[in-house]
C-alpha cells in the first residue's frame, strides 16, 4: 500500500509493523510526532504494546535496558539533547548486548538553543556501542527500521536509525507501506537466549573483573565486524519480501566520475540532484552515499573508490577541533585500505542551514578545478 | 498500637517462620562479598523469603550491586539485573512492561537501591515511577551515605553526619531528607519504613507490599558498620537504637494520607546510639540537641497524624 | 563464555570465613536460678516450658528435683529470685508464683502416674519431713519400697507443725503430701529411740535419717525456765496441732530474728496479742528471709533491734518482767554479721505476759548417744553401730545447710540418688563441678523493654494466683540466662546466612561465618560469645 506519509510517521508505522512490545519516549522537538503517533497506535489497540511515558530520555532508555532484559522488542525514538541525555545507558544497552531499536531524528545540539538539523548528535554517540544507519528518505526509514529489528536482534547490539530533523521527519513522500503478514513473516518475535526468567534465574551484568571484562569488549567488536554480512543477509532477505533494498554504500554514477562526493542523509539527496544536473552538462561528477556510521563501511566504500578520482565529504556535523566525523572514517578507511589520494573536507548546514545545490556545484568546481583546501576544513555557505 | 518484635512482657524478637528459612536454604546465598555485619545482606534475605522466588531484581549501582558478585557468580536465588547508578526505577518499570507483556504479571518486581541511588542521583526517575503508579516494590536500603565509593555523603545523612565529603569542620549541615513525605506527596499505595533489628514487623510490611500493587515504597535503615565508624557486631543494636530513638521511627503511609507507627518508639538510647557510631564523634553537644529535636518533632507529627486516622488499614489485613 | 556478562555461578566458592578473626561459639552457662536452687531445680528449664503452655511438661520438670512445687511456691525463700538477672533491671521473675501455679496444677490436672513395681530393695526413712519426703519420693519412683517413720500422728514434719497455716494452707499441704506419699508405708507415732531402735532397721538395704532440728536454742539467761517463759517452735507446733492457746490481749514478747521469730510474732499477733519482737542486731542482720522480714515489717508488730535480754522474773499475778540491754555493732563474727556488743549501763525492763524464745534450734541426736559432731556442725554417724555400717544415709537439718525446706528437699534428693547408686554397686555421678554462671554481664539489658514493676506485679497477683495467661506472661520476661533460648536471634540476624538450625538448636558454618558477632551481640542470653581466633 501507498501512502503519503511524513519521516516521522514511517518510523512510526514500521514500530507498529514489527510488533513492538515495549516502548518509552520522552518528547523532543523533532522527535515529537513519533512519541504522539505511536502513542495513538497504542491507544487505538492497532499495536499491543506498554508505551511508558517517562520523565526523561535517560529513563526512555533505562526502561528499555529493562523491558529489553525480559526478552520483549522494544523501541524509542529522541533528538540531539535528548539523545546526550542517554548516552550513559546507550553504553549499557549495547554492553548488556540488547537488541533496543532507536530512531534520532537528528538535530544540532545545543548551546545555543537551535530545534534545527544537524548530525552531530548522532556522530557524537558513535562510540556507544550502537550500530548506527542513516536514511535519506521516508520509504528507508520504514524498511531500515524493520530491518534494524532483525539486525539488532541477530547480533545481540542496539541499533539507531537517524534521519534528519524536518528535512526527512516532516517532510512528506509516497511511502510502499509493508503488509503486517510480510513483515510478520520476515520478522517473527524476538526469541532471546537470556532474559530475566524466575524459571532460570541469572544475574545480568554483573560485577566483571579486568580477567572477563575486555573479553566482553572483544566479542562486541566481533559482532560489529560480523554485522555487514549479517545487515546484507537481512536486507538479502528483505528485498526477497518487499523488492526493495539498500546497500551500506551506495554509489550514484561515482564509478567514472572525476570527483566523488561522499555524503550521508537529506544532503545526499541533495547531491543526488545535483549529480544528475552536472552530468547532464557532461561534467563527471558522482556521488557515494554512505547508510552506516557503525560500522563503518570501510571496504566497501573502499571498493567503490577508483583513483586518481577527487574525492569530498560533505559533513553535516562538527567534532571541534578535529572537523567532520564522516571525513575522519572517510580518511581512516582509505588509508586503511592503502589509498594516498587527499579527501577534502566540506562542513555544510549546521543548525539547520540549507545546503543548496548551489553549495554543491560550488563542492564540484572546487574539487575539479583543485581549489579545494586538502588540508583544512572547507565552510560551505558560511557568511563572513 | 503494634507493640512490634516486642510483646508487653519485653521478650525478645518472635522467631521468623520457619518456612521463611526454607527458600533462602534451597538456593545458595552464601560467599557474598558485603562487609561483616552488612546490614543490606539482612534485609535482603529476609524480603527475598517474604517474596519468593516468583521475584525479579533491579539493582543499581552500589554495595548491593558489588557484593552480589563477581561474574560468572552471583548469589542471587531470582533473575538479579543490574543497572546503571540513576536507571533503576526506570529500568524496574522496563522489567515490569517486558514481565506484563510476557504474560508474567504475577512476578514481583523488587528494585533494590541504596540511598544514593534513591535520595540523589534517582530521585527524577523515582518520582516519575511513583507518579505513574508502577507496579513495583521499591526498596531502599539506606546505609546514610555512599558506602560503596567509600562513605561520601548523601541527601540521606543525618544531620551533623561526618563523611568522607562532610569532614570534620563541614559536618552535615542539612538534616536526612524526607522520604517518607516525599513519597506520600505521589500518593502512592504504600509507604513504610523497617528496620532490621525489628524482623517481625519488617517482614509484615514486605508481605503487605507485596499484597498490593502500584508502587509500594519501603524505606529499610541499612546498618554499615564501616561507614558508620562502628563495631560489626553492633549492627542490628544500632538499628534498635535509631527506631528507639526516633531518629528512624517505624511507620506507613497508606495512600499518601494514611499514617500509621507500627512501634512506639521509647525515646531512649539516642545518647548511645551516636556513641557507638565514629561518624557522630565530631557532633556538638549543640548538634546533638539539634538533630534530637528534629527527630522528636518529627516523631510528634507522625504520631499526631497516626492519632487523627483513627481506624485505618492494618497490617496483615486485607485492603 | 557467553556473549553478554550473564552469571550462572553460585558464590558459594567463595569461602568467606576466611575473613574471619573472631568466631561465635554457642555456650551454656548455668542461669543464676539454678544455680541457687538449693533444692536443685531446672528454674530457667520449666519457665522456658511455661513460655510455650507446656505446664504438664513443666510439672513433670519441677517434680523431678522437687517433690513438693505448690508446698515451695509457698514456703520457700526463693534465692533464685534474689539473684535472677532481671532484678535491678525491674523485677526479677516472680519465680515463686510460677512455681506455686505448676505446684497447684499438679495438685489439680496433674495424671496419676503408675508406680513401678517393688524390685525388692527396701529402704527405711526417719522423719517425714521435707528432706524424708524427697527421699522417700525418689526412691520409690525408682521401685525401691520405702517404709517412713515420723514421731507425729502426721507426716510433713516442719511443714505440718512448724510452718503457720497462713503462710502454707493445710489441703494444699494435705493433698501435696497425698501425692508424694503414694506407694509409701507410712508409720506415725514412731519415735526413733524411743518406738523402734537399730535393731529393727537392719532388715532394710540403706537407712535415711531426716529427723530434723526440733531442740529450740536455750537463751542461757536467768529465768529462762520459769512458767510462761517458753520455746517458740513449740508454740507453733500447739498452734498447728490444732491447739487452744489463748494469748487474746496478752503481751507478748518474742526473742529472736530468724524465720521462726517471725512466725511465732506473726501468728501470736494473730491470735489477738500484742507482740514485741526482740533481735540483737539490727534488721539488717536478722536470718529470716527477706520476704518474711518484709511481712513482719508490714504488720503492727513492734521490733526492739539491738537489744538482748538478761534476765527474766515472774510476779506473783504471773507478770513477766524482762530485764534487757541495748547493744551496739561491733566488729563482724565469724559469720560475716557485725557482732553485737552490749553498752553498759543500759538495761531497761519489759512486761510481758508471755515471752517466746526462738533463737535457733539443734538437732536431738539422743538416739545415737555416741554420734560425733564436727565443728562445722555436721555429725558423724558412722561409728555409731556396726549392723548400720554403710547403710546409713543422712540428710535435712542434720546436716550443717542451712535450715530450710529447699535445702531439705534437695538433700532428700541426693541421698535418693545416692542410695539408689549405691544400690546399683555404682559410684555416685558427682554433679558437683566447676559452673560458670550467667552474670548480668553476659544479658543484652537492651533487648528488653524494661516494665513497670509495680504495675506488672499487681496484675499478676491479681486474684491471688496466677492463671495460665499471666502465668506465659511472666514467664516470657524470662531472659534465659547463659542459655540458648531458640530465639532465632543468632539465625536471623546473620548477614552471612552462616548460622545454620539443627535439631539440638544452631551450628555456625565456618566456611562463610565472617565473624561480624552480631549473632553473640544479639543473643538475649549470653550463651553465644565471640572467641578471638
Amino acid at each position: 500500500m501507498r501512502q503519503v506519509i511524513s519521516g516521522n510517521e514511517a518510523a512510526s508505522l514500521a514500530v507498529k509493523l514489527a510488533r513492538v512490545q515495549v516502548i518509552s519516549a520522552y518528547p523532543i522537538t523533532p522527535q515529537t510526532t513519533i512519541a504522539e503517533k505511536l502513542s495513538e497506535i497504542c491507544g487505538s489497540g492497532e499495536l499491543a504494546a506498554r508505551f511508558v511515558r517517562v520523565e526523561s530520555e535517560h529513563s526512555a532508555m533505562s526502561t528499555l535496558i529493562g523491558a529489553a532484559s525480559t526478552g520483549v522488542r522494544t523501541f524509542t525514538a529522541t533528538s540531539a539533547q535528548g539523545l546526550a541525555l542517554m548516552h550513559e545507558p546507550l553504553f549499557w544497552a549495547s554492553g548488556a548486548r540488547l537488541p533496543i531499536v532507536m530512531v534520532d531524528v537528528n538535530r544540532a545540539m545545543a548551546a545555543p538553543w537551535t530545534i534545527w538539523c544537524d548530525q552531530t548528535d548522532s556522530v557524537a554517540q558513535r562510540d556507544t556501542g550502537w550500530l548506527q544507519f542513516y536514511c535519506w528518505s521516508n520509504q528507508e526509514i520504514i524498511d531500515t527500521v524493520i530491518c534494524a529489528f532483525k539486525i539488532a536482534e541477530k547480533l545481540l547490539v542496539p541499533c539507531m536509525v537517524c534521519y534528519d530533523g524536518f528535512f526527512i521527519s516532516h517532510t512528506y513522500e509516497p511511502v510502499e507501506i509493508p503488509e503486517q503478514k510480510d513483515v510478520d513473516e520476515f520478522l517473527p518475535p524476538r526469541n532471546a537466549e537470556y532474559k530475566l526468567d524466575t524459571e532460570n534465574p541469572h544475574t545480568f551484568s554483573g560485577g566483571t573483573l579486568p580477567n572477563y571484562f575486555m573479553e566482553f569488549r572483544y566479542k562486541l567488536q566481533r559482532a560489529f565486524e560480523r554485522a555487514p554480512e549479517v545487515i546484507a543477509r537481512v536486507y538479502g532477505e528483505y528485498v526477497q519480501c518487499f523488492d526493495r533494498t539498500y546497500d551500506s554504500v551506495e554509489s550514484y554514477a561515482a564509478d567514472d566520475a572525476d570527483a566523488v562526493l561522499v555524503a550521508s542523509g537529506s544532503a545526499a539527496s541533495t547531491v543526488w540532484h545535483t549529480v544528475k544536473a552536472l552530468r547532464d552538462q557532461g561534467r563527471k561528477v558522482g556521488l557515494l552515499r554512505i547508510r552506516q556510521l557503525r560500522p563503518f563501511p570501510a571496504a566497501e566504500l573502499a571498493a567503490k573508490i577508483h583513483p586518481p578520482q577527487r574525492i569530498g565529504v560533505l559533513d553535516r556535523n562538527l567534532s571541534p577541533g578535529t572537523g567532520g566525523v564522516f571525513t575522519q572514517e572517510v580518511r581512516a578507511a582509505l588509508h586503511r585500505d592503502g589509498h594516498t589520494g587527499r579527501i577534502h573536507e566540506f562542513i555544510a548546514g549546521l543548525g539547520g542551514r540549507d545546503i543548496t545545490m548551489n553549495n554543491i556545484i560550488d563542492i564540484y568546481d572546487r574539487l575539479e578545478q583543485k581549489t579545494a583546501n586538502a588540508s583544512a576544513i572547507n565552510w560551505v555557505g558560511l557568511n563572513p | 498500637m503494634n507493640q512490634g518484635p516486642h510483646s508487653a512482657a519485653g521478650r525478645p524478637a518472635a522467631a521468623v517462620a520457619m518456612t521463611d528459612y526454607e527458600f533462602c536454604s534451597q538456593y545458595d546465598l552464601y560467599g557474598h562479598m558485603a562487609c561483616p555485619g552488612c546490614g543490606e545482606k539482612i534485609l535482603l534475605r529476609h524480603i527475598l523469603n517474604v517474596l519468593g522466588p516468583e521475584t525479579v531484581i533491579v539493582c543499581p549501582a552500589g554495595c548491593a550491586a558489588v557484593t552480589d558478585g563477581v561474574f560468572p557468580h552471583s548469589i542471587s536465588p531470582v533473575p538479579f539485573l543490574h543497572v546503571p547508578f540513576d536507571a533503576t526505577p526506570a529500568a524496574a518499570a522496563g522489567v515490569r512492561a517486558g514481565l506484563d507483556l510476557s504474560g508474567r504479571k504475577h512476578v514481583t518486581v523488587l528494585a533494590w537501591a541504596g540511598d544514593g541511588a534513591t535520595f540523589d542521583i534517582g530521585m527524577g526517575a523515582l518520582s516519575a515511577i511513583a507518579e505513574r503508579n508502577e507496579n513495583i516494590l521499591y526498596v531502599c536500603y539506606d546505609n546514610e551515605a555512599y558506602m560503596n565509593t567509600g562513605i561520601q555523603r548523601s541527601s540521606a545523612t543525618p544531620y551533623g553526619g561526618w563523611s568522607t565529603t562532610t569532614p570534620k569542620g563541614q559536618l552535615k549541615a542539612e538534616p536526612k531528607k524526607n522520604i517518607g513525605a516525599i513519597m506520600a506527596a505521589h500518593r502512592i499505595p504504600y509507604f513504610a519504613s523497617g528496620s532490621p533489628a525489628f524482623l517481625d514487623d519488617l517482614t509484615a510490611k514486605v508481605a503487605q507490599a507485596k499484597r498490593l500493587s502500584g508502587l509500594r515504597f519501603l524505606h529499610l535503615l541499612s546498618p554499615c558498620p564501616p561507614g558508620w565508624k562502628a563495631d560489626p557486631r553492633d549492627g542490628i543494636t544500632l538499628a534498635r537504637l535509631a527506631v528507639e530513638s526516633r531518629l528512624f521511627p517505624l511507620y506507613e503511609i497508606i495512600e499518601g494520607t494514611h499514617y500509621r507507627l507500627t512501634h512506639e518508639s521509647s525515646g531512649a538510647g539516642f545518647d548511645e546510639y551516636l556513641q557507638l557510631q565514629g561518624r557522630f564523634r565530631y557532633m556538638s553537644a549543640g548538634d546533638r540537641r539539634i538533630l534530637q529535636a528534629d527527630a522528636d518533632r518529627f516523631y510528634a507529627q507522625l504520631t499526631l497524624r497516626h492519632n487523627r486516622n483513627g481506624e485505618t488499614t492494618v497490617i496483615g489485613e486485607e485492603p | 563464555m557467553p556473549e553478554l556478562a550473564v552469571s550462572s555461578g553460585s558464590m558459594s566458592w567463595n569461602k568467606t570465613g576466611s575473613w574471619r578473626s573472631s568466631t561465635p561459639l554457642h555456650i551454656d552457662k548455668t542461669p543464676p536460678c539454678n544455680f541457687n536452687c538449693p533444692a536443685g531445680e531446672n528454674i530457667r528449664g520449666y519457665i522456658d516450658l511455661l513460655k510455650h503452655y507446656q505446664t504438664a511438661e513443666a510439672f513433670e520438670l519441677l517434680t523431678s528435683a522437687n517433690p513438693l512445687p505448690a508446698v515451695c511456691g509457698r514456703v520457700c525463700f526463693h534465692p533464685c529470685q534474689a539473684h535472677c538477672n532481671r532484678h535491678g533491671f525491674d523485677l526479677a521473675i516472680q519465680v515463686r508464683l510460677l512455681e506455686k501455679f505448676i505446684g497447684d496444677w499438679g495438685l489439680e490436672q496433674a495424671p496419676t502416674k503408675p508406680l513401678p513395681q517393688t524390685s525388692g530393695r527396701k529402704v527405711a526413712v526417719i522423719g517425714a519431713g521435707p528432706a524424708g519426703l524427697a527421699a522417700a519420693y525418689y526412691l520409690r519412683r525408682k521401685g525401691v519400697a520405702v517404709t517412713m517413720y515420723d514421731d507425729h500422728a502426721l507426716p510433713g514434719g516442719i511443714l505440718e507443725y512448724g510452718i503457720p497455716a497462713y503462710r502454707l494452707e493445710k489441703d494444699v499441704l494435705q493433698a501435696e503430701l497425698t501425692r508424694v506419699l503414694t506407694g509409701i508405708e507410712f508409720h506415725p507415732g514412731m519415735k526413733f529411740g524411743r518406738d523402734f531402735d537399730i535393731g529393727a532397721l537392719v532388715e532394710y538395704d540403706a537407712v535415711f535419717l531426716a529427723t530434723g532440728a526440733h531442740q529450740s536454742k536455750r537463751l542461757h539467761i536467768e529465768g529462762e525456765n520459769i512458767p510462761g517463759v517458753e520455746s517458740g517452735l513449740g508454740f507453733l507446733q500447739q498452734l498447728n496441732s490444732g491447739e487452744k492457746i489463748d494469748v487474746q490481749s496478752h503481751n507478748v514478747l518474742v526473742i529472736g530474728g530468724g524465720n521462726t521469730a517471725c512466725d511465732v510474732a506473726r501468728s501470736a499477733y494473730r491470735l489477738g496479742a500484742h507482740v514485741t519482737l526482740l533481735y540483737r542486731r539490727t534488721e539488717r542482720e536478722m536470718p529470716a528471709f527477706a520476704e518474711e522480714i518484709e511481712q513482719l515489717r508490714a504488720e503492727p508488730i513492734h521490733c526492739e533491734f539491738l537489744v538482748a535480754p538478761e534476765r527474766i522474773t515472774r510476779a506473783e499475778n504471773g507478770t513477766l518482767t524482762l530485764t534487757a540491754i541495748r547493744m551496739k555493732l561491733g566488729e563482724p563474727d565469724e559469720s560475716g554479721r557485725a557482732r553485737p556488743v552490749a553498752i553498759e549501763g543500759s538495761q531497761f525492763t519489759l512486761i510481758a505476759d508471755r515471752i517466746f524464745a526462738a533463737i535457733g534450734e539443734d538437732p536431738d541426736v539422743s538416739f545415737f548417744p555416741n554420734a560425733q559432731q564436727h565443728d562445722d556442725g555436721e555429725f558423724d554417724f558412722s561409728g555409731v553401730d556396726a549392723r548400720l555400717a554403710g547403710k546409713l544415709f543422712v540428710g535435712g537439718d542434720l546436716l550443717p545447710n542451712p535450715r530450710t525446706v529447699p535445702h531439705a528437699v534437695g538433700s532428700g534428693r541426693l541421698a535418693a540418688e545416692k542410695i539408689l547408686a549405691q544400690l546399683r554397686g555404682e559410684p555416685l555421678v558427682a554433679h558437683d563441678c566447676v559452673v560458670e554462671v550467667a552474670g548480668p554481664e553476659d544479658i543484652n539489658y537492651r533487648y528488653f523493654t524494661r516494665i513497670n514493676a509495680v504495675k506488672w506485679q499487681t496484675g499478676l497477683a491479681a486474684g491471688g494466683a496466677l492463671s495460665e495467661q499471666s502465668a506465659h506472661a511472666e514467664a516470657e520476661r524470662c531472659f534465659s540466662c547463659g542459655v540458648c533460648s531458640k530465639c532465632d536471634n543468632c539465625f536471623n540476624f546473620c548477614p552471612d546466612l552462616a548460622v545454620i538450625k539443627s535439631a539440638g538448636g544452631y551450628q555456625v558454618n565456618l566456611e562463610y561465618c565472617k565473624g561480624c558477632g552480631i549473632c553473640a551481640a544479639e543473643c538475649p542470653g549470653g550463651s553465644l560469645r565471640m572467641r578471638q581466633q
